[in-house]
Order: structure tokens, then C-alpha cells, then sequence
């Protein structure tokens, strides 16, 4: 009787000792011996939740897959193994036969093609097979058709559409993309009613580096009658809202197109240009001369008054909808006036909409109109709908200064070549209002705060100088007050208490910490932040006392100054001069610095909003007598924060 | 003791075997469509399982669901703590968790509000974009409660096509099955896949046949023929019979490759490689002769139950405006119109011959009329082959699979498909004529099987040679709201099949959905279920059908043992069925023809059936001997999987 409490914690030992997803991966195991597919499959994939990077599980799950006669996810899986493994060529050749087999003749294509050139001869031999079985009959098939269409008495009549279509095929298999487009682009002149063509010109023209009209056939079928060709357009064209231009060359490609063309005038609207979007209009009425809402919306733009009501109620439901996208498609593109005018023509239309109302505050917001915006946000914030009221209540708060309690993070880990270590320095702080302050905790906000300041090393050893600490290798825990920030600048104090992590030599594990002082910050131009690139110039300034600097007081002042870019997709970066000098009263020598020299930042579309990395190179001068040499340094920094409000 | 164990058992699922709706409140075509596609159908007032609110949550709702399911179609109900927020979001697409990667695209898109649902419901379907739910629902006390987004649209079919699947997953499964469907399958798509497991599945999902890919085994090889045969065996074990699929001018790969002098042309005058299909001139009297020596040996080579001749006529469907396409166009074909028309069928489409299609129609018009009338003799020449093995395997049932032309009537000029003159050559053979509707007839929608089931009719009256095929694959139209047929589409397609024309064929198995198969044999039943008693149950159908049940079942008072272990298999008729005492020493645990009466006894048991290919019987042990009429068929059976002769027969089975 003895054993079993033993044995009881040798199995939970054993439970805790495993690897995340090695039970399931093993009971998968033991269902594929047995050939319980279904069982397998699913443990498969509950192991593989667990151990994404395990390369063999995801190909033994392809396996499994295979016999249970799902070859497209068995081809997914050794696709996953591949990606994990690039060198393993069993892989490799299972993924482009399965691919051939579910219809992705061309990635097998390219795969047999690469692995014929494999140094392992077998893998050459079978690929090299496998890549001739594909390649020759389409060779054939080209060559087999290009001939029909040659021995066709018109090769340009609608009966030849289905030699085009199989040759084009065929191109585009061989990855013969210029022939594929040559072909796809006969075809759709000779059906051009078929809306899915534009999705598959796109497609060839993109794999021809003909980015431009590719964007122009995915732009086009988007805003296709055909649903499914939109959605299938909308998966493949982003997120980015189209420029009039494009909508342009969308629709040269195809012009008789009414939703592109309706949506272009209505762009054109918001961008007060009306003539452009009458033209527009004109031509969506030569083509449905029974739109009733966009001759309403041309009458309206002409000043004609003359509309029977019936036909104004019949084009109601149409504005309203036309007035809310508007609106929200004005404040997106920075056109205030008509983002305002067409969101209270859609509040009008419908007062409930709590979007609506929520855009209405930050289009007066951006207009400079705070009493306005303050009002709108207001009646957005005690609408039902949640995601509009929290986004509403903390616009509403922000713009009247209200004391709202909130949350602030920021971190800055960076490396340092010259000490050749990590430091980081941090805060989390939190703001709390105090009800007996009134409309004081308006100008003062109190917080309580707790500052990380560390570094990796912890200490260097300096031949000359001995072991020296190079950060306060300590958190700070601390009750404070700032000021409102008035022109830029922010006054701030705390007391508190900074515990060390490390057993020092030079000072006690728990040390009073009294800190305060004053920061001035401004920007200029295109900061990161911007949405277009140009020249910016930033300046920051402080003035802090520490009492644990024998009470010394510092004085930074930095400047930046250079370009803001944006690469496409969400990428900017900028490069910049850095210009930093510190001073101090007490005349330490490490206080008393000028730091010269290039960097750059980058933001990627993936990271938070106020992330970004920096990497500087700086030449550093002591500015007085200093034991240690004038130095260079090279930063590698991120810089993150973020504030939740309550 | 067992009795009552057998009515808990019966009784337990309750309403999660709902057979009966009613709607409250909105138009009810839809849910008769949705619904009746598995059997479910519309009940009086108050008497129903399932209850769909049309136009607002009815009063009561979660009372109502703790023994009902509950359907909110497109309402919001506070009650039960749906409510509506004040966005809205514009329904194009939605994506569902019994198909993450299906696009499901709505024809006409729909602007709804979004919605707040309790955090006790499981979201099946959202708005692709914002993900927004669409279509959710929770499991009760005894019942279930599902909510749609917006109604199911006029069809039926156009939003949610996998609506029936969330209500199996809230609980609810099919009371009766088909267990009588037929469907293709070609192993170039399955070559690695293990044929047990392939075989369980399709049993499961009701197929009693399946159609096999012959030309890949049409010459000899070691690997495949060893995979041929594991499936034929796999199937026979699990009650499905295996027709040999012949895709005649097709022969096979190899056959092209050896014999490019017997190849088919086309009127371009090229080889007739037209998509997959490498046709040959079957015309030709010595690759005729090397043809039909090819087949004979395949039907030899394995333990086929039955042939499927198909699709032996011409190309294209873009007949003669296409000569790309268009065959025959063979020297044999060409020689053979000349002497009987007097000229070259080659000048039809060169220009300005005195022959010219386009200039000269009624000389195209003799050429077509003669191309159709050598597809019904290609046809007679192939069935009298395939008779000739019949004197080795009397047993092999004849299907001729052929596109509808009485519905298209274009198709027998673009194909030279006349199946009026094809259909005597089918009975005359008692063979059985599978109807495929063509490609230019999917996007009508599944009425259109009851249409063409009647054109059939005017040509035959003996309905059990007709069966019709439906194609499962992503279709070059636009189609809503999936390119392929899935879910209620294929659900109501293979319903309205099933009515119209009794026998259906899936093409191919390989393209069916894996989330459709379990609802696919409930879709395929034709049976009409009711409670008489609080323990009976009355069922019409008029072939065998699966009925779920557990426990020992008596039909019409008697014990019946053709029972698995989930469902009873019960014959054509109206009959009763009831909780039985004890589950009989010996079982039929399935089988594939149609059961007309059984009888069992202590040491054993008595199976009157009927089937026109072999049947099999799965039995629950192994017996001392089979009977077939009375005389002996078996000494003994090693194996539970008997394999009994074609026809209508009495076969005894002694323990």
C-alpha cells in the first residue's frame, strides 16, 4: 500500500516532466498503430498546438492524413514541414506530388524543378521524373493548341474562346506567364462579360512585375456585380483605400463597371471636386439610365430642386447609406468640411447611429472644434453600442482634461556596444485622481509608480577606476505628482524607495529615492507618426534633480533632426542627426557630455502604435575633465509605451 | 429488464430525433426545404419538435427550448439574452467552422446589425471580415436553440450551408437513412489512402456501390491491381458492391501511348487528347478487337460486381462550333461517311468548301444525325462485349451512364448523345440507365431532377432502371452560395434525387465534402416516421432503410435481426417497430440489397431479398452453413462478409 502515494507522484511528476503536446503526440502514435485515423489525426493536431516547430509530427500527420485519403491537408502539412525544414527533400517531393495531386500543378512544377537540381541523385532522379511527366504535356498541350488556334479559319472569333482559355492555361502551368497573359487578355476580349477574368489577369500580370494593372484588375473586380469575384478581389487587394488615379485605370479595364465608377464620383465629392464627380455621374446614368440615386445625387450637385417625392424617397435608402460611408471616407482622407457636412446629413438620417456620432466628434476634434467635438462624444459615449462608448468616453475625457485614472507603460531595453551590455529603464505609473482635489486634480495629477533601471552586466571592472556600476540595477517604488502639460512643459516630483537587485558594494539594498523636475517636449514636420514623409526636428529638455546622485541636478537637452519615409505597406522609418548635451550641477564628468552622430528609427505595421526601433551611432566628448576617453557608441533601442485609461 | 432498457434507449434522444417543424410567425417554403432535405417535415400547431421563429422570438422561448429545438430565424430574443447592437455590418461573405476554408459568398449581400450573444453559444458561421456571428446556437436541458443572423433567404439554400450541421452539433441527428447510394470513385486520387478506412466511410455515409475507375487497371500492373483488389475487398467487408467504371474512347494512358495509329482526331485534325480524356477510334476493327480483349481481362481480373459503361459518345459540349473539340474525325469515321453521304465530313469545316458548316447546314445536319447514330451503335457493339462475360460472371450488373438530352435537347448535337435510342439497347440488356445531367442544367437548381425524372419517364415505365447521377464538383457558373455543391445544396440535390428518381450516384467521392458525409444518406431517405405509441414507431418507406435504434427491435411484433449496433435496416413497407426482448444469437449487422422479410430462430435465421447485382451480408458471427432456396450455397462460412447471389432469393443461415 505504501508504493502508491510514491507512485502517484511519479506520475505527476512524469506529467509535468513531459514536453507540452509530447502526451498527445505520443497517444497519436499509438492510434496510428492501431489505424485509428480519426483519433490520430486529432491528437495530431492537439500535440502539433503545443509544438508548432516539431518538423517530424507535422510530417507524420501528413502521412496519417494520406491514409485517410485527405491529400490536401496532408500536402498543407508537409508544406508546414518544409517551411520548418528546407533541407529535408523527402519533404519536399511529397509536398509538389501532393500538390499536383490537389490541383497546384504549378507549385509542383516549381518544386520538381528545384529539387531536380539536388545534389542527392535519387532525389534528382525522381524529381527530374516527376518534373518531365508535368512539363512535357504541357509542352504538348501548348504546342497542340497553338496549332488548332492556327489551323482555325478566324483565331479571334468567340468560337476559338476555348483554345485561348486551355492555352493560356497551359502558359501559366508552364509559368510561360507572358503567353498566359497574351492569352488571358484574348479571352477576356472575346468574353469580357466574365467577370473572373480580371482576378485571373491580375493574378499573371502580378507575376509579370506588372503591379500597376494587376492593382487596376483586382480594383476593378472588386466593386464587381458579380459577389463572388468581389469578395475573391477584396481577400487579394489590401486594406489601403484607393487613390482617384487608380480608380482610373480601373476603370480603362473595364469601363462599363457602375459600382467602380458610382464610388469614384462619390470619392470626387468628398474631395470637393465636383465637376470630376458630375462627369462621373453622367456616365454611370449612360449606363443605367434608371439609377434613380445617382440622378438624384446629379441633380442635387446641379441645383435642381425638381424631383418628384416619390422618386426622393425612392433614393432615401441609397443616401443614407452613401452619407455614413461618406462621411467616414471624408474624415479618412483628412477632408474635415465634408467629412462633418456628411455625417450630419447621416445623423439626420438615422440620430441613433452611435458611429456616427462618435465620427462626428473626431471630425470636429481634427477640425479644431473641441466644445463641438467634446458634445459628440458625449452622446456617442452613452450610446449602447460598446465599442463605440469606450472609444467615445476616452475621447470625451482626454478633450475636457478630466481626471480620468489611467495606466501608463513605457520600457526602453537597449544595447550599448561601448559597455558592450543591455540596459533597461522603465516605468509603470499610475494616476489616481483624488476626489477631495476637485477640478485641482485637473492642473496636479497624482500617481504612484514603480521604475525599473538595470542592466545585464550589473557591473564593469575598469582597470583604471575599479568595479563601476553602470545603471542603478534597482526597482523604484515611488508616490508622485505632475502638472498638467502647459506649452510643452511638465513638471513632476516623486519620493519613494529604490530597492536593488544586486548586492552592491557602494550602496545599501534599499536606498530613498527623491526625484523631480521639469521636461519640455516639442516636435516638428513629419514626425514618425505622420502620415506623409518629409523633414522633421525634435527637442527634448529636462531638468532632474535625484537625490540619489548626491542630490545632484542633471540637465538633458536632445535634438533630432532629419527625414520621415514610408515604404508601403505600414513601413516608415526616419533618418535623423542626433545632437544631445547634458550638463549638471555638480560637475560629474559622465554628467557632462555632448553626443553627436547619425541614427535611424523604424516603425513596421505590426508593431503597437507607440513602438519603434532605434539604432544610433554617436560620437560622445566629455565637456570636463574625465578619467575615461572621449568615446563611440552604438545604440540599439526599442522604445515602447502605451496608456489605458481606468 | 431489457425491455425497459430498450425504451429508455429509445426514448433517450427524445427531441434531438425531431422529425416534425412548425414556423411561427414568417413564410415556411424555406424550412420546408431546409428541413425536408433530411426527412423533417411540417407538423399541426403545437405538435412540432422544432419550432422556427420567423418574424420575433416567440413567447416563452427558454422554456420552450428545454424540450424543443428552438430556431430564431433572423430575430433578436432579450429573453434569452440575443440582443442587437447599434452597428451594422454589410453580409457578403461569411466563413463557418465546419468548413474554415470554404468561401461562402451570398449572392446578394445583406446589411444587418451585429449582434450580442450570450457567452454560452457557440458561433458557427461569422461575417468573413468583421466577424460578426452569423449563425450560433446553444444546447438546452432537451433541446437546443439556434439563431441565424437573417432569415435563410427564399431558397433556402442561398446563406448557411452548413445550418444542418450546427444542428447536429446542438444535438440533433437523422432518425432515417439511405443505406442505397451509389457514387465514383478513381483511385489516382486515393492511390495512398487505406482502403478499410476509405470503405467504413462510404458505408457510413450510405453508399451501397461505388463505381470504380477501370482504366487505370485496364493492363496489367502489380501495384495497382494490389490496390484494386484491397478495395474491392475493403468494400465487399463493409456491404458495398464495386462496378468496374469504363470511360470508353477512353482506354488508358499506356493504350494512347502505345497506339497513336488508333487515336481519335479531331476536325482541326489533331489527336484527340480533350482535357483528361485520350480518346481512341474504337472505329478502327483492330483497336476494336484490342480494346474489347482488354476489357474482357479486366472484368476477369477482379471480383467485379457489376460494369459501368460510360459516356461512350463524342465531343464537345461546343459541338460543332468548336473543331478544336469536335470528333470523330477518324479515317475509319470519315471513309465510312463518305460512302454513305458522299462526301468527306473534314470539308464541314474548311473553308469555303461546298461543305461548309456554316454556309451548308443540312450537310453538317447529315453528319450529326449519322454521328449520333454511331454512338447508339458504339454503344450496342460495347454492351454485346461486355454481355460476352457474362458466360464466366452471369452475375454482373449493367449500368450505362448518359448526359440527359431530353432536357437539353442541344446535347445530342453537340455530343451525339440520343439516349431514346440508347434506352431500348439498356433495357434489352436489363441494364440500368444513370442519367447525368449536364453541366449546362447545374445552375437550375434541384427541381430540376423531379423535370427530368418525368421527361425519363415518357420514355420507360420501369422506373428501377433509372438512375441519376449528381456532379459534386466547383462549377464554371456563378453559383451561390458555394462554388461546389456542399451542405443544403448538395442536401436538397441529392433529396430531390432521391424522390424523383430512387437510385443516385454521387460523382465522386473524392469530391465530397468530409462535414457533408454523415447527413448525406439522411438526405438520400425517402421514409415517413411516425410515433404511434410512446415505445412504436411506424415507419413507410419504399425501400430498405436505416433506422436509428438501439437495443433489440421487433418489426410488426416479430424479432428482427437485421440490426448494427445504432440503427435496425428496415424493409420496404409500412411496418412497426417496437422495443424487442433479446437481441437474436445470430445478426445481419448490414446489407446491401433490398430485405423484403427475415425470420429468426434459435440456430437459425431465414433473409427473403431481392437485388439486382450480388448482395452482401455482414453477419454479427460466422455460421455452419448457407442455404440459398433451399439449396446448399455454403458448408460453412469462415467469415462473418457473404457474398449471395443476384435476384430474389430465400437464404438460410444456420448457426
Amino acid at each position: 500500500m505504501r508504493f502508491r502515494p510514491v507512485f502517484f507522484v511519479f506520475l505527476c511528476w512524469c506529467a509535468f516532466a513531459q514536453t507540452p503536446g509530447e502526451a498527445e503526440l505520443n497517444s497519436a502514435y499509438q492510434a496510428l498503430s492501431t489505424k485509428d485515423y480519426d483519433r490520430a489525426i486529432a491528437l495530431f493536431h492537439k500535440g502539433l498546438a503545443a509544438q508548432p516547430q516539431n518538423a517530424k509530427a507535422h510530417k507524420d500527420l501528413a502521412y496519417t492524413l494520406l491514409h485517410a485519403g485527405e491529400n490536401v491537408q496532408a500536402r498543407d502539412e508537409f508544406e508546414r514541414a518544409l517551411q520548418l525544414d528546407s533541407k529535408d527533400e523527402t519533404a519536399a517531393l511529397e509536398f509538389a506530388f501532393l500538390a499536383y495531386e490537389t490541383k497546384k500543378p504549378i507549385e509542383a512544377r516549381r518544386t520538381f524543378d528545384k529539387l531536380r537540381h539536388s545534389p542527392n541523385p535519387t532525389t534528382q532522379k525522381t524529381a527530374e521524373q516527376a518534373f518531365q511527366n508535368i512539363d512535357k504535356p504541357l509542352a504538348d498541350g501548348i504546342v497542340r493548341w497553338q496549332e488548332a488556334l492556327r489551323r482555325a479559319p478566324d483565331p479571334n472569333a468567340l468560337a476559338t474562346f476555348s483554345a485561348h482559355w486551355e492555352l493560356a492555361q497551359l502558359a501559366e502551368q508552364r509559368d510561360d506567364l507572358k503567353l498566359a497573359a497574351e492569352q488571358f487578355e484574348i479571352c477576356r476580349k472575346l468574353k469580357p462579360q466574365l467577370p473572373e477574368l480580371l482576378l485571373i489577369l491580375a493574378r499573371v500580370w502580378s507575376g509579370l512585375g506588372r503591379v500597376d494593372e494587376a492593382h487596376a484588375a483586382l480594383l476593378a473586380a472588386s466593386r464587381s456585380a458579380d459577389s463572388r469575384t468581389a469578395e475573391l478581389a477584396l481577400e487579394k487587394l489590401g486594406t489601403r483605400y484607393p487613390y482617384p488615379y487608380e480608380f482610373l485605370d480601373a476603370l480603362k479595364l473595364d469601363p462599363r463597371n457602375i459600382e467602380l465608377r458610382k464610388e469614384l464620383a462619390y470619392l470626387y465629392l468628398a474631395m470637393h471636386k465636383e465637376q470630376e464627380a458630375i462627369a462621373q455621374f453622367e456616365a454611370v446614368l449612360a449606363l443605367d439610365p434608371k439609377n434613380d440615386a445617382v440622378r438624384g445625387q446629379l441633380d442635387a450637385l446641379r441645383g435642381i430642386k425638381t424631383r418628384p417625392p416619390s422618386a426622393a424617397a425612392k433614393v432615401a435608402p441609397a443616401e443614407k447609406e452613401d452619407a455614413k460611408t461618406m462621411g467616414k471616407k471624408s474624415l479618412q482622407l483628412g477632408y474635415l468640411r465634408d467629412a462633418v457636412r456628411y455625417l450630419q446629413q447621416a445623423h439626420e438620417q438615422n440620430p441613433g447611429d452611435a458611429e456616427v456620432m462618435l465620427a462626428l466628434g473626431q471630425a470636429y476634434n481634427q477640425s479644431g472644434n473641441d466644445p463641438e467635438a467634446i458634445q459628440w462624444f458625449d452622446r456617442a459615449r452613452r450610446t449602447d453600442d460598446p465599442a463605440v462608448t469606450t472609444e467615445a468616453s476616452k475621447s470625451y475625457h482626454n478633450l475636457r482634461g478630466d481626471p480620468v485614472p489611467q495606466m501608463t507603460i513605457w520600457t526602453l531595453p537597449m544595447f550599448s556596444t561601448r559597455w558592450h551590455d543591455v540596459f533597461s529603464y522603465g516605468q509603470i505609473k499610475r494616476t489616481i485622481p483624488l476626489p477631495w482635489l476637485g477640478n485641482a486634480n485637473r492642473f496636479i495629477s497624482f500617481y504612484v509608480s514603480m521604475r525599473f533601471d538595470g542592466d545585464i552586466k550589473g557591473k564593469a571592472i575598469d582597470p583604471s577606476m575599479g568595479p563601476q556600476y553602470l545603471s542603478q540595477s534597482a526597482f523604484i517604488f515611488a508616490a508622485g505628482a505632475a502638472s498638467k502639460t502647459w506649452h510643452h512643459f511638465t513638471g513632476w516630483a516623486e519620493a519613494g524607495e529604490g530597492i536593488s537587485y544586486l548586492s552592491r558594494n557602494d550602496v545599501g539594498r534599499a536606498v530613498p529615492d527623491y526625484r523631480g523636475g521639469l521636461n519640455y517636449a516639442k516636435g516638428f514636420g513629419h514626425l514618425l507618426g505622420a502620415e506623409a514623409s518629409g523633414a522633421f526636428y525634435e527637442n527634448t529638455d529636462d531638468a532632474i534633480y535625484v537625490s540619489r546622485f548626491d542630490k545632484d541636478w542633471l540637465f538633458y537637452s536632445q535634438h533630432r533632426a532629419g527625414g520621415t519615409f514610408h515604404f508601403g505597406n505600414g513601413y516608415a522609418g526616419q533618418a535623423l542627426f542626433n545632437v544631445n548635451y547634458t550638463r549638471d550641477v555638480k560637475g560629474e564628468y559622465w554628467a557632462n557630455t555632448v553626443e553627436i552622430g547619425p541614427g535611424i528609427k523604424l516603425r513596421s505595421p505590426w508593431m503597437p502604435p507607440a513602438m519603434y526601433l532605434a539604432v544610433d551611432a554617436l560620437h560622445g566628448f566629455y565637456t570636463q575633465t574625465s578619467p575615461r576617453p572621449n568615446y563611440n557608441d552604438l545604440r540599439v533601442s526599442i522604445w515602447y509605451a502605451v496608456t489605458k485609461q481606468r | 429488464m431489457s425491455r425497459i432498457l430498450a425504451i429508455a434507449l429509445l426514448l433517450a434522444p427524445g427531441v434531438m430525433r425531431a422529425q416534425t417543424f412548425e414556423v411561427r410567425g414568417g413564410d415556411a417554403k424555406a424550412w420546408t426545404t431546409i428541413l425536408g432535405s433530411v426527412g423533417i417535415t411540417q407538423a399541426p400547431t403545437d405538435r412540432a419538435d422544432i419550432i422556427v421563429a420567423g418574424s420575433s422570438a416567440p413567447a416563452g422561448a427558454a422554456a420552450l427550448a428545454r424540450n424543443h429545438i428552438v430556431i430564431l430565424n433572423g430575430v433578436i430574443a432579450p429573453d434569452l439574452g440575443i440582443t442587437a447592437k447599434s452597428e451594422t455590418v454589410r453580409v457578403r461573405q461569411i466563413t463557418d467552422i465546419h468548413a474554415p476554408d470554404m468561401q461562402i459568398i451570398w449572392e446578394k449581400p445583406i446589411e444587418i446589425k451585429t449582434t450580442q450573444l450570450p457567452a454560452d453559444f457557440l458561433v458557427f458561421a461569422k461575417e468573413k471580415w468583421t466577424g460578426a456571428p452569423v449563425l450560433a446556437g446553444k444546447r438546452t436541458e432537451g433541446g437546443a436553440i439556434l439563431w441565424l443572423a437573417t432569415p435563410p433567404g427564399d431558397t433556402g439554400i442561398e446563406r448557411y450551408p452548413y445550418l444542418l450541421q450546427a444542428l447536429v452539433d446542438l444535438g440533433w441527428s437523422p432518425a432515417a437513412e439511405s443505406i442505397n447510394l451509389w457514387a465514383f470513385f478513381d483511385s489516382s486520387y486515393r492511390i495512398r489512402a487505406d482502403p478499410g478506412y476509405l470503405a467504413r466511410w462510404w458505408r457510413r455515409a450510405g453508399i451501397s456501390a461505388i463505381h470504380a475507375a477501370a482504366w487505370h487497371n485496364m493492363e496489367p500492373d502489380a501495384a495497382r491491381d494490389d490496390y484494386l483488389k484491397q478495395v474491392i475487398e475493403a468494400c465487399h467487408r463493409n456491404a458495398i458492391s464495386v462496378y468496374a467504371w469504363l470511360e470508353l474512347p477512353h482506354v488508358s494512358e499506356a493504350f494512347w501511348d502505345a497506339h497513336p495509329e488508333w487515336r481519335e482526331r479531331t476536325a482541326a485534325g489533331q489527336d484527340a487528347q480533350l482535357d483528361w480524356r485520350k480518346l481512341m477510334n474504337l472505329e478502327n476493327p483492330a483497336c476494336r478487337q484490342a480494346v474489347s480483349q482488354l476489357v474482357r481481362e479486366l472484368l476477369k481480373r477482379f471480383d467485379w460486381d457489376g460494369v459501368n459503361l460510360a459516356e461512350l459518345y463524342f465531343e464537345s459540349l461546343e459541338g460543332a462550333s468548336n473543331p478544336a473539340r469536335f470528333t470523330p474525325m477518324n479515317d475509319d469515321v470519315r471513309a465510312d461517311f463518305k460512302r454513305i453521304a458522299g462526301f468527306d465530313p473534314k470539308l464541314l469545316f474548311e473553308a469555303g468548301s461546298a461543305y461548309n458548316a456554316a454556309s451548308h447546314p443540312e450537310a453538317l445536319r447529315k453528319f450529326l444525325d449519322y454521328r449520333a447514330g454511331l454512338a447508339t451503335r458504339m454503344q450496342r457493339q460495347w454492351l454485346d462485349t461486355l454481355s460476352e462475360t457474362r458466360s464466366v460472371k452471369p452475375y454482373l450488373d449493367f449500368v450505362v451512364t448518359h448526359i440527359d438530352d431530353r432536357f437539353d435537347t442541344g446535347i445530342r448535337d453537340e455530343l451525339g448523345a440520343d439516349v431514346a435510342r440508347t434506352l431500348p439497347l439498356i433495357t434489352a440488356r436489363k441494364a440500368v440507365l444513370l442519367v447525368e445531367d449536364p453541366a449546362t442544367l447545374w445552375a437550375l437548381g434541384p427541381e430540376r431532377y423531379a423535370r427530368l425524372a418525368d421527361k425519363y419517364h415518357e420514355l420507360t415505365n420501369e422506373r428501377d432502371r433509372l438512375a441519376v447521377d449528381i456532379n459534386v464538383v466547383e462549377r464554371y457558373q456563378d453559383v451561390y452560395p458555394t462554388k461546389k455543391q456542399t451542405g443544403l445544396e448538395l442536401f436538397e440535390l441529392l433529396h430531390q434525387a432521391a424522390i424523383s428518381f430512387g437510385q443516385v450516384a454521387l460523382y465522386f467521392e473524392n469530391s465530397l465534402e468530409k462535414q457533408d458525409l454523415a447527413l448525406l444518406p439522411a438526405a438520400a431517405a425517402n421514409a415517413h416516421l411516425s410515433e404511434c405509441a410512446p415505445d412504436e414507431l411506424q415507419v413507410e418507406s419504399s425501400v430498405s432503410t436505416r433506422i436509428a435504434w438501439r437495443g433489440p427491435v421487433a418489426i410488426d411484433g416479430k424479432t428482427w435481426p437485421v440490426q448494427g449496433d445504432q440503427f435496425v435496416l428496415v424493409p420496404a413497407g409500412t411496418h412497426r417497430l417496437s422495443p424487442a426482448f433479446k437481441t437474436p444469437a445470430l445478426t445481419i449487422r448490414d446489407f446491401n440489397g433490398e430485405v423484403r422479410s427475415a425470420l429468426v430462430s434459435a440456430d437459425r435465421l431465414d433473409l427473403s431479398y431481392e437485388s439486382r447485382r450480388r448482395a452482401i451480408a455482414v453477419l454479427s458471427s460466422k455460421v455452419s452453413a448457407i442455404e440459398v432456396d433451399g439449396a446448399l450455397y455454403h458448408a460453412a462460412s469462415d467469415n462473418s462478409v457473404v457474398v449471395l447471389p443476384a435476384g430474389q432469393h430465400v437464404v438460410t443461415f444456420a448457426r
